[in-house]
């Protein structure tokens, strides 16, 4: 019996330890307060300038500093590529005249600034800088 | 006459200009959200060959086949409205022997929605896979797209309308593109002996206007790029003088005779038409096949109507990559080959036969030859390798061995002076480029 209890005990911080791991690392991405809840795909579409709005709502994204721990997180969990790759499809995107870039922003204060003053913003920050009242539109 | 020509481009541009500072003036400094940025590449390239290859790169080697600079400012006025002005210093192709600055691009852009965007201004014209980012030498691996197939249009550069409508089909991203503008360019021929006094051996420019028009289908999944286009362009000269449909043969004796080439020659007079009308058919597929493995693949084909004396022929080429970390080796294949009747005509002209002792055979061999080099016979293929090395997401430093055979003629290569044409012709071209964006 000692021995199923230390069993189900290692299995239970085997399960636990990674996620709270998960949640200290996890982020979110934010709206303006006229922003609707979306999904991964329509994120990926929005940051690489295939889309523009949603629901008829222009939409201006913007990023996090090149190189930050965050932006890391967010081209591997919702971007689904790594940044230099990203770097690369703006590259020649903005030299062929379809847009620029999404603008970056150093903190999650300076995020958090301009989506809530900036009609159709999006941002991501980590959860754990998620405030009351902020429009969180998708968890990855 | 160069210079006559020239006027009309820039003036395209400055009207950009024109549009671009009014959109700036009619909004708001604090609305007007503007971007610099730029890139640039400095590429060296020598062959092993006196015969000049891609109009700079022989023996004594060059940085002007390849190296240029260029900045762009992107305004945005409101998320709908935008313009772009890129320019871009490289080798002059008006002139020979300078560097000229003109811009690239400088267009206004509407995207109301996710669907639309629509563009006007100058523009690229979006003939190839890569044709829109081919400045942008940090965007490819290869040092330099296949010149085989990217130089089968005398100009990707118009003036005009862009209409570009995005839809989403099953897991594809669809876009369909629809274009139509003009513009006025030079094409460069080569003259081995010329037609001294009136004509000096060396190159020469002949000044064309030509208006496009084409549809363009593109298909992206998550791995695989499909590309078909068709397009449309009739050319003629800028000076408004016809062109010749064909040169009619006059028989001196039974095997001796020349072709009529030009209308101050003894003959029944030359056809010609005011224009030549074009059409491209382009399709091209990328495909990144996984673990680093990634294959392009594009094939054009050019049909000309109205004259047998142009430039029809078919072009393409295989490339494999594969990704080893930074590294990118590289190997390619290309082919374009003119038409049958482009070659036959090629090889009349260029291989004169009026006996010596006819008189004015030497005038009228010379202005044959002459005649047959303002054409554009092409028959070569080359086989490329080489690597990039991305040096960081934005800088790319490259190194590439190019073989390219020719069999019956190409009029990429200049001939020398004194030196027979370009048949069974060999070469080895090296090349590293060092290309930035910034």
């Amino acid at each position: 019996m000692k021995l199923v209890r230390a069993f189900l005990l290692c299995v239970s911080l085997l399960g636990i330890l990674p996620g709270q791991a998960q949640d200290r690392d996890a982020l979110v991405v934010i709206g303006h307060p006229t922003l609707p809840k979306i999904d991964q795909l329509t994120v990926q579409r929005l940051y690489t300038g295939r889309s523009v709005e949603v629901a008829g709502v222009p939409v201006t994204v913007v990023n996090a500093a090149a190189g930050s721990k965050l932006r890391e997180r967010f081209m591997a969990d919702v971007m689904n590529q790594d940044d230099s790759r990203y770097v690369a499809y703006w590259t020649v995107r903005k030299h062929v005249g379809k847009g620029t870039p999404p603008r970056e922003l150093k903190s999650a204060g300076e995020v958090i600034e301009f989506v809530q003053n900036t009609p159709g913003a999006m941002g991501y920050i980590a959860a754990s800088d998620v405030r009351p009242g902020l429009n969180v539109v998708m968890k990855p | 006459m160069t210079e006559e020509f020239t006027q009309r481009p820039r003036r395209s541009v400055l009207t950009c200009a024109a549009m671009l500072m009014t959109a700036v003036l009619a909004t708001p400094a604090q609305a007007v959200d503007a971007t610099w940025s730029g890139f640039a590449t400095l590429g060296y390239a020598e062959s092993n060959s006196d015969y000049t290859y891609q109009r700079f790169i022989d023996r004594d080697g060059t940085l002007k086949r390849d190296s240029l600079l260029a900045g762009q400012l992107d305004l945005h006025f409101t998320p709908q409205w935008s313009a772009t002005l890129q320019v871009r210093a490289a080798a002059a192709d008006n002139r020979e022997d300078r560097w000229r600055t003109q811009a690239s691009w400088a267009f206004m852009a509407w995207r109301p929605d996710n669907d639309w965007l629509v563009r006007a201004g100058k523009l690229r014209v979006p003939l190839y896979l890569y044709s829109e980012s081919l400045d942008v030498g940090v965007s490819h691996d290869m040092v330099r797209l296949p010149h085989e197939i990217y130089s089968i249009s005398p100009s990707n550069e118009f003036t005009g309308l862009f209409l570009t409508r995005g839809l989403t089909v099953g897991t594809h991203d669809v876009s369909v593109d629809a274009y139509a503008g003009k513009s006025d360019t030079q094409t460069r021929l080569w003259a081995r002996d010329g037609l001294p006094p009136l004509f000096s051996p060396g190159s020469f420019l002949s000044s064309i206007r030509v208006k496009v028009a084409g549809l363009v289908l593109t298909a992206r999944e998550s791995d695989v790029t499909w590309r078909l286009g068709l397009h449309a362009a009739n050319v003629r000269r800028a000076d408004g003088s016809r062109l010749a449909v064909r040169f009619p043969r006059v028989d001196l004796a039974p095997g001796v005779g020349y072709w009529q080439v030009d209308n101050s020659i003894p003959g029944p007079g030359v056809p010609s038409v005011g224009s030549v009308r074009n059409v491209l058919l382009s399709a091209g597929v990328e495909w990144q096949m996984g673990d680093g493995w990634r294959v392009s693949s594009e094939l054009a084909s050019i049909r000309q109507f109205d004259t047998e004396l142009g430039s029809e022929s078919m072009a393409g080429y295989v490339a494999v990559f594969k990704r080893i970390g930074d590294f990118t080796p590289y190997v390619s294949l290309a082919k374009q080959k003119s038409s049958t009747d482009t070659l036959r005509w090629a090889r009349r002209l260029l291989t004169p036969g009026l006996p010596a002792q006819t008189p004015g055979a030497a005038q009228i061999n010379a202005m044959q030859r002459l005649a047959g080099e303002n054409g554009y016979a092409y028959d070569q293929d080359s086989i490329a390798l080489g690597v990039s090395w991305a040096l960081s997401p934005a800088a790319k430093l490259k190194a590439e061995w190019m073989r390219t055979r020719v069999g019956a003629v190409s009029f990429h290569f200049d001939t020398p002076a004194g030196q027979p044409g370009t048949a069974g012709l060999r070469v080895n071209t090296l090349a590293v480029n060092f290309s930035v964006a910034f």
